[in-house]
């Protein structure tokens, strides 16, 4: 069975939007997905599903055997833990420090004190921002931020990864930088990693798996092989 | 422990509604403690002029001295009786004379015209009433006497007390309550961001209603606390005054209304404060998440 599948799985908002329609798809665990297509396309909406942050109109949608629509409240959280999420908005707490944002992940989950301590090091080591720890979140930069939001996507090891646009605020370099941490997550701990982008410079720098979505419509599906790394 | 210091900035965050939180439970606390001292100071009012307030009740002429005797061991058995002291037709006659000072000979009579009676000592003042009923419905006494109208005066008092403090309390208790609900709801709702993202990355309800619950404990726990510290305060000094200016009146002593005000004070205010968040989170949290 797949790891995460989409069966004719259609979204239409209260308003009569039509999200997604039709859309059908499934991933395997370790896999690299880039979602692209124009704004409006429809790449939040499906990443919303998954998190279900909403539920779909119709169709069915699965993660690792669990049926999405059909999961007890209940039973959310535990969902979620296992997903690591870079959100468009980014969904910082702005009033807490750069580190307790951070931690988020793994203070729900009732990690033990050293254990956060251990794993935080390591995260922000990996971002350089450990002379930005106990700085309000307020105080950052775009592109600190969404580097946080990197790094609290990462901290708890999660199965799957989505990163919605993670690359919005940043420079060349620094989104080349963003995509190459997801990317060797990815082949590190054969999680699957799903980035939102239009940026397509970035597409031609690593090999993945592209969807397109088109007002709704997967309208590709196709991978893509980078024979030499371009770099930057 | 995260969740107590949780608790804790959110308390620092918001001080205008800590405070107001914060006060109307400890006007709710200082009102009870109110009460408190006065039924305390009935209380011992009531064992205090229990000595002094008995039940006298006169046998029917045909009882004999048996059947007399044997009700009043029944009657010592009832829960609101302190003692009971038994007088024989001599022990009356004789308590007669004595009182008008006169000898068996200034009094000759064939035969003893004094009945048999009781005088029964109440265990509380405000119970003579229905105790001298209950020996009454004996249908064994020709007639039962107690201290009349100081006594309804003071039963009276001692029950219009108890119904206008429970009602009263009972008041103040659900103000209070009313308050602290509102108040969590609006520190709910001005957090709300906060907690969608909680809830997005994978927190339970549990999680996100522990801090919440945990700040309205604490906040009632204090308030509870600063009102059980200012009433010892204004009583010391009050009982101070009444024992120095009325020394034979039974005034309680403060080493007497310590504990309950202390018990009294800090746990209905941690209720209030659990009670208040509880309610508080079962009606936006759903609203907030969803
Ligand atoms: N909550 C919503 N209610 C109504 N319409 C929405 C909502 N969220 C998104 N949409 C609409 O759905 C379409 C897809 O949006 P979205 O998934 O955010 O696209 P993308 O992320 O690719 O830019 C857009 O037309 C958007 O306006
Ligand atoms: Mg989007």
């Amino acid at each position: 069975m797949a790891f995460i599948g989409f069966d004719k799985v259609y979204k239409i908002y209260s308003s009569g939007v039509k999200a997604l329609q039709n859309v059908s798809f499934s991933i395997e665990e370790g896999e690299f997905i880039f979602l692209v297509g124009p704004t409006g396309a429809g790449k939040t909406t499906l990443m919303k599903l998954i998190n279900r942050e909403e539920l779909p109109t119709s169709g069915d949608i699965w993660f690792d055997d669990i049926h999405i629509n059909h999961l007890d409240d209940g039973y959310l959280p535990f969902l979620r833990r296992n997903l690591g999420i870079i959100f468009q908005d980014l969904k910082l707490i702005p009033s807490r420090t750069v580190y307790e944002n951070l931690i988020f992940p793994l203070q729900i989950m009732g990690i033990k004190k050293h254990l956060i301590s251990k794993l935080s090091a390591r995260i922000l080591a990996m971002l350089e921002m450990e002379n930005r720890k106990h700085h309000l979140v307020e105080w950052l930069s775009g592109g600190e931020k969404q580097k946080l939001c990197l790094g609290r996507a990462l901290i708890h090891q999660p199965q799957l990864v989505l990163a919605d646009e993670p690359t919005g605020n940043l420079d060349q370099y620094a989104a080349y930088e963003m995509v190459e941490t997801l990317y060797l997550y990815c082949r590190e701990e054969k999680a699957s990693v799903i980035v939102s982008t239009h940026n397509d410079r970035l597409l031609k720098s690593f090999s993945g798996r592209i969807l397109q979505l088109d007002q709704g419509h997967l309208v590709t599906d196709r991978y893509s092989r980078v024979r030499v790394k371009t770099g930057f | 422990m995260g969740f107590v210091r949780d608790a804790f900035y959110n308390l620092r965050k918001r001080p205008s509604l800590i405070l107001i939180g914060f006060l109307s439970i400890f006007f709710t606390q200082l009102i009870v403690n109110i009460f408190i001292f006065g039924y305390l100071e009935m209380e011992k009012m009531g064992k205090f002029s229990a000595q002094s307030f008995t039940i006298k009740a006169y046998f029917q002429s045909e009882i004999t001295d048996e059947k007399a005797q044997e009700t009043v061991q029944k009657l010592k058995n009832l829960p609101n009786v302190s003692s009971i002291v038994f007088l024989s037709k001599e022990d009356a006659q004789k308590k007669f004379l004595e009182y008008f000072e006169l000898t068996p000979e200034d009094f000759p009579v064939d035969e003893n015209p004094f009945p048999l009676s009781v005088e029964i000592t109440p265990k509380r003042v405000e119970s003579i009433p229905e105790l001298a009923n209950q020996v009454k419905n004996t249908g064994l006494f020709d007639d039962v006497i107690y201290g009349g109208k100081n006594v309804d005066v003071f039963v009276r008092f001692y029950h219009m007390l108890l119904s206008v403090g429970s009602i009263v309390l009972f008041l103040v208790f659900i103000f209070s309550l009313v308050v602290i609900i509102n108040l969590i709801r609006i520190s709910i709702q001005s957090r709300k961001g906060e907690i969608r993202v909680f809830h997005l990355i994978g927190a339970t309800e549990t999680f996100i209603r522990r801090p919440i619950i945990t700040e309205g404990f604490f906040e009632g726990l204090f308030a509870g606390i600063s009102a059980f510290f200012l009433s010892i305060l204004v009583f010391h000094f009050l009982l101070d005054f009444l024992h120095a200016a009325f020394p034979f009146f039974p005034w309680i002593n403060l080493t007497d209304i310590m504990a309950p005000l202390l018990v009294v004070d800090t746990f209905m205010g941690g209720i209030i404060g659990i009670l208040g968040s509880l309610i508080a989170c079962n009606s936006v949290l759903k609203e907030v998440l969803r």
